[in-house]
């Protein structure tokens, strides 16, 4: 297996580019050489300087030390400033790159990328990628040249101690390996129990009233104190290795040291070597000590960043679930009636031969007519509707609009002709104005004054100072539930589109005003044909057709009328929620 | 900096242990830099004539030194450890219970996410500060001592030229601090706007699909994503300047003491040895500073995540129990509201004057258009909100006279959105009074239609539910907290009606279930159907925060007032085509 494959595959984002980053491996390398000159500067000013007592030479070494500090200082200036621009372009590469995949999802994607999930290899993921980048280009070529560099200076000025400087080389390297290795494991504990105390906070936020309501305080404290106990003690583990890792160092220095004072000592005695060098060599192991020191937080930076892109390379990989056929058809608003017609329909969520959410669905709207589909939670209503604009494409079956086969026609132009208000009504960040404008945005303003009114917002935008340009903050959350839906509504009604899907976009709004909303509509958009899904029967009392849906099959349809005179279903849920009331009552 | 120091203060609940932690330290530093003085005798002796005898013992001396650094770094680490985890975990838990107990107040003032990640997250940055930075710190300060301390024994005229790097790290550190802050300011700033931005539009992908916006939001999170680029790279080349900076500086130290040491060395006023010594001491006492500064960072963010949890730990609980406050004496269930105005915004008012009567065992249906104000009882009588003014009495008692502990026993309430914690089933219906035997919880889930479903469960009662439940159905939540209810056996109950759709079988389970659930008790139902209080003994219809209409069912449709009007929007005007023949 190749090393690092994911982190390989990145490269590309470099194309073009590596003029700069090798220019600063360049920087690097020579800010490298004039740090170990500088205790060779040192060498030679006791040895050449001092012990001989020659005052110019010891300006000169002096002189040269400060010149190598101040050159060594510059490039590696130079070479942070790339490395912060790598590691920073890096991320903004990912970034734009991952987040234009994502647009290109469909709702099947989405279903298997929790939102949390996406926003984490957007952030963390590709954070760790920017920090290893930038650490890889200040360090990669660094650390390694350094230590070899000095090796070969301790092996030119005396070859027998070399072996000093390999062992320590070996043995510190294999105990930072090890202890890293055993980091990443505790540090996965951790995060596992990290991960705990966090559910326990979530839950309790969110339960808040039910907390109160049952006056449970203590015992919430006590449940979050076994989670906060267990991670505090997950937390140790970590922290003592790491308490083993810094004095480590001291450990080998002082007894590396020893070697030389002791090895380099009898040579001096021996006069094969002189003191200058031992003063230089105790300089030396300063420097390898801290490259490897440094190289025991890139290396675990740089795995972890494979980990990140490994988890990046299977979003990129992954392909959309929709997608359109070479050659797409592009449908005509204008010319499109909206006869939408379903051929024996068949949907799973998990492909064929998946668990089906619906089964041979059939049945045709007519241009104009108004559809509404009503069945318990799960029976399939939303799957159904979403399956017109493509949000889903069918398992099996075709769905047609004006005979068309929607799976021929290019997404962009369907959806221009279908328009959805979906369930969960999201509003974005910007003016009242920019969201119900949002499918057209150069849409006229009285267009969206109408399709306000339409939706029964008018009233309570208008109440607001700013009017249409008031601020929408983040999700919508300066609206309630119910008038959300209706700018959701008006967002979906502002096109007047073709065909319009309602999906239970009335369920946080009360009855008189999803009674106003519906008068309105019907005569703004009557030739729309409309598909209607609901949880309150009183929403699709009105609707042309009512199919009835049960476990993914229609078990009834027709009007409102029809329905009470053949189906005992329907009688059932009317009764439930509306009966009760006589014709005597009302006359 | 306050609230790192008040932060500071939870390591003070081990003293003993960070005492030894302080002793532990001193002893490993000093033995590391006698080491490196050590070092400079040796190699001292070395340039005269040396005995090998003596050079092994000073070998030996070295090792040994490096031993005691090391043995007693590694316990003062390790001590440091316990410390603050000790520290974090009371810091941890005074933060959770603080927050039981504020009011609901707090809570709607800030999304849960955004709670989360202040509490997670700031404590995090806590919990870096605690665990790198303040060792080394710590390290590091005892080590610029030391050191210093053992220059100037030395020579005290080398020390001084040593020491000239002390007020060129500092000037540096401060000229980048003034540089660095706004820059990284600004680039949190910018990646609260890039990642907002993600977090807004992946959110609402659908919606982006939906409308075909995929392509303008790309554009526009490029746009955002380059800005945060080009201030992240600023940012960054800014705050590991001080690296090389700080290597800049030692060197030309190390360079000054060589090049003035020398000439003392020539003139006779020093020897090669003490240079030496002062040349390796000179980069121990950079060391320190350079990790000092390396860390400014962290002490910054550190210094700012405190004050934030400090903000939350401060935070008064707007609700609270008045003096002399007493638990509430035994309820029949009797509630009267008189003259009730609530706000939850000043200014805005929500409830208008509410006067009201509920008999023990009543069933008092609430009833008006979205947002009147018909939730907002639950929130007021069970004083998750205080009332502007007005009284709430039950059984006679001002319920603002009792603790609210024992006022919440009494009133129980089954919520819109049932919330179930990821617990066994059997904790789940425990939840509603600790003291609850199995017994008495199988009893009232058989009651309350559950039995059934729990015994098909995988573990039965000892199924853990996972997620709050999303392994069993809505309708099954929905039954699993009428039972939890049951339990908690409340004389006053607030029912606020789902208003997702079940089907119709489960439905009637429910409807059965609450039936039981309200008998003999006194109850408030929210009703988002009307169909759910036809039955109730009086009908409050709420519009716009004032009771506009009330009485019975039969009795306001005959009236033809608002509850009227409202219940024939149902049928849009079409009632005598809807209504079966």
């Amino acid at each position: 297996m190749p090393l690092l494959p994911n982190l390989r595959r990145l490269m590309v984002i470099y194309r073009g580019n590596w003029r700069w980053i090798i220019l600063s491996q360049v920087f690097v390398l020579l800010g490298a050489l004039f740090m170990l000159l500088i205790p060779v500067q040192v060498a030679a000013l006791i040895n050449n300087g001092v012990l001989a007592g020659n005052v110019e030479n010891v300006i000169d070494s002096a002189l040269s030390m400060i010149l190598f500090a101040l050159l060594a200082g510059a490039f590696s200036l130079a070479n942070l400033y790339v490395a912060a621009r790598v590691g920073e372009g890096t991320a903004h590469y990912l970034r734009k790159h991952v987040y234009e995949k994502i647009q290109t999802f469909s709702f099947g994607n989405l279903d298997r990328y929790p939102v949390g999930e996406l926003l984490v290899r957007l952030t963390n993921d590709i954070y760790q990628i920017n920090m290893a980048a930038n650490y890889a280009t200040r360090y990669a070529l660094y650390a390694p040249f350094m230590i070899l560099v000095a090796l070969v200076f301790v092996y030119v000025g005396s070859p027998d101690l070399v072996w000093i400087f390999v062992l320590v080389i070996l043995i510190t390297g294999t105990l930072f390996g090890a202890i890293s290795m055993v980091l990443q494991k505790q540090f996965r504990n951790r995060q596992k129990n990290l991960d705990a105390v966090n559910n326990v906070l979530q839950e309790d936020f969110a339960g808040v009233r039910v907390v109160k309501a049952f006056v449970r305080q203590d015992y919430e404290n006590t449940r979050f104190e076994g989670a906060n106990e267990h991670f505090r003690k997950a937390s140790l583990s970590p922290l003592y290795t790491n308490a083993f890792m810094l004095p480590s160092i001291f450990l080998i220095l002082g007894v590396s040291n020893a070697l030389v004072i002791w090895f380099g000592g009898l040579e001096v005695i021996a006069g094969t070597i002189d003191v200058g060098q031992i003063i230089a060599f105790t300089q030396y192991f300063f420097f390898i000590l801290a490259q490897l020191w440094i190289l025991s937080f890139v290396l675990p930076q740089i795995i972890a960043a494979e980990a990140s892109a490994g988890r990046l390379a299977l979003l990129m990989d992954t392909p959309p679930a929709v997608l359109d056929v070479p050659g797409a058809k592009t449908l005509d608003p204008a010319g499109v009636k909206g006869k939408v017609a379903f051929e024996d329909v068949s949907f799973s969520y998990d492909g064929s031969g998946g668990k089906e959410s619906i089964k041979n669905i059939s049945f045709v709207a007519e241009p104009g007519q108004t559809v509404a589909f009503l069945g318990a939670t799960g029976s399939g209503k939303s799957t159904i509707v979403n399956l017109i604009p493509r949000f889903y494409d069918v398992t099996r079956g075709r769905i047609t609009i004006d005979g068309v086969d929607v799976q021929e026609v290019s997404q962009d132009s369907l959806r221009k002709i279908v328009d959805a208000a979906l369930q969960e009504a999201v509003l974005f960040s910007g003016t009242i104005h920019e969201n119900i404008a949002f499918g057209d945005p150069d849409l006229p303003f009285d267009r969206v004054v109408e399709a306000a009114k339409v939706a029964d917002a008018d009233s309570f935008v208008s109440a607001i100072p700013e009017d249409y340009e008031s601020r929408v903050a983040r999700r919508g959350a300066n609206f309630s539930g119910g008038q959300r839906q209706r700018l959701s509504i008006a967002r979906a009604v502002a096109p007047r589109p073709r065909i319009l899907i309602l999906d239970d976009s009335t369920s946080a709004v009360d009855v008189a005003t999803e009674a106003r909303i519906q008068g309105a509509m019907n005569t703004m958009l009557a030739d729309t044909t409309t598909f209607i899904v609901a949880q309150r029967i009183s929403t699709v009392l009105l609707a042309d057709t009512i199919i009835l849906l049960d476990q993914g099959e229609i078990v009834d349809r027709g009007s409102h009328k029809e329905l009470m005179a053949k189906s005992p279903l329907y009688r059932e849920i009317f009764e439930s929620q509306l009966g009760g009331i006589t014709r005597e009552e009302i006359a | 900096m306050k609230s790192l120091g008040r932060a500071m203060k939870y390591l003070g609940i081990r003293k003993a242990r960070l005492a030894v932690v302080l002793v532990l330290f001193a002893v490993g530093t000093v033995s590391f830099i006698f080491l490196s003085i050590l070092l400079g005798i040796a190699v001292n002796a070395l340039s005269g004539a040396v005995d090998p005898a003596r050079l092994y013992d000073a070998a030996i001396a070295m090792v040994a030194l490096s031993v005691i650094a090391f043995v007693t770094y590694y316990l003062g680490y390790r001590l440091l450890a316990d410390v603050t985890q000790a520290a974090l975990f009371r810091l941890r838990q005074d933060l959770f219970e603080h927050m039981q107990t504020l009011s609901l107040r707090f809570y709607d003032r800030q999304p849960i996410g955004e709670l989360m990640s202040r509490v997670t997250n700031d404590i995090d940055v806590i919990t870096m500060f605690y665990q790198q930075p303040l060792g080394t710190l710590l390290m590091g300060i005892f080590m610029l001592i030391t050191t210093l301390a053992a220059m100037f024994l030395l020579h005290v005229g080398l020390a001084i030229v040593a020491s000239i790097a002390i007020p060129m790290l500092m000037g540096l550190v401060w000229l980048l601090a003034r540089v660095a802050g706004p820059a990284f300011a600004l680039l949190q700033e910018r990646l609260a706007d890039i990642n907002g931005l993600m977090e807004e539009t992946i959110a609402g992908e659908r919606t982006i699909i939906a409308y075909r916006q995929q392509a303008p939001m790309a554009e526009r999170q490029g746009l955002v994503s380059e800005e945060a680029r080009d201030v992240g790279t600023r940012a960054q080349v800014l705050s590991l300047v001080i690296n090389p900076l700080t290597v800049l500086v030692t060197n030309l130290d190390v360079g000054l003491v060589a090049l003035v040491g020398s000439v003392m060395i020539i003139n006779g006023n020093l020897s090669v040895g003490v240079l030496t010594t002062f040349l390796s001491l000179t980069l121990l006492f950079v060391l320190p500073m350079i990790t000092i500064f390396a860390n400014y960072n962290f002490i910054l963010s550190a210094g700012v995540s405190a004050r934030r949890i400090f903000t939350i730990m401060d935070e008064q609980p707007d609700v609270v129990d008045r003096p002399g406050a007493v638990p509430i004496r035994p309820v029949e269930g009797h509630v009267v509201f008189s003259d009730v105005n609530f706000s939850y915004v000043p200014g805005r008012q929500v409830l208008k004057q509410n006067s009201f009567e509920a008999m023990p065992g009543q069933m008092i249906g609430l009833c008006g258009p979205t947002g009147a104000g018909k939730s907002t009882i639950i929130n007021i009588l069970t004083r998750y909100y205080d009332i502007d003014s007005g009284s709430i009495e039950i059984d006679g008692q001002d319920i603002y006279s009792v603790t609210q502990d024992s006022l919440r026993k009494e009133i129980g309430v089954v919520l819109q959105e049932p919330f179930l914690f990821s617990d066994t089933v059997m904790a789940n219906l425990r939840y509603g009074r600790e003291d609850a035997t199995d017994e008495e919880c199988t009893a009232a889930a058989k009651n309350a239609n559950c039995h059934e479903f729990i015994t098909r469960l995988p573990q039965g009662y000892d199924t853990v539910l996972s997620d709050g439940g999303s392994n069993l159905s809505q309708g099954q939540r929905q039954l699993l907290t009428i039972a939890r209810a049951m339990i908690a056996n409340p004389r006053i109950l607030i029912l606020d009606e789902a208003t997702s759709n079940v089907d119709t079988r489960t439905e009637k389970k429910i409807q059965e279930a609450l039936r039981k659930l309200q008998e003999g008790r006194t109850s408030f139902v929210i009703a988002h159907r009307l169909s759910t209080i036809r039955n109730a003994h009086q009908i409050l219809v709420i519009n716009n925060g004032e009771i506009v209409e009330r009485g019975t069912h039969d009795r306001m449709m005959a009236a033809k007032g608002f509850y009227y009007d409202l219940y024939m929007s149902q049928f849009k005007g079409r009632i005598a085509d809807i209504l079966p023949e």
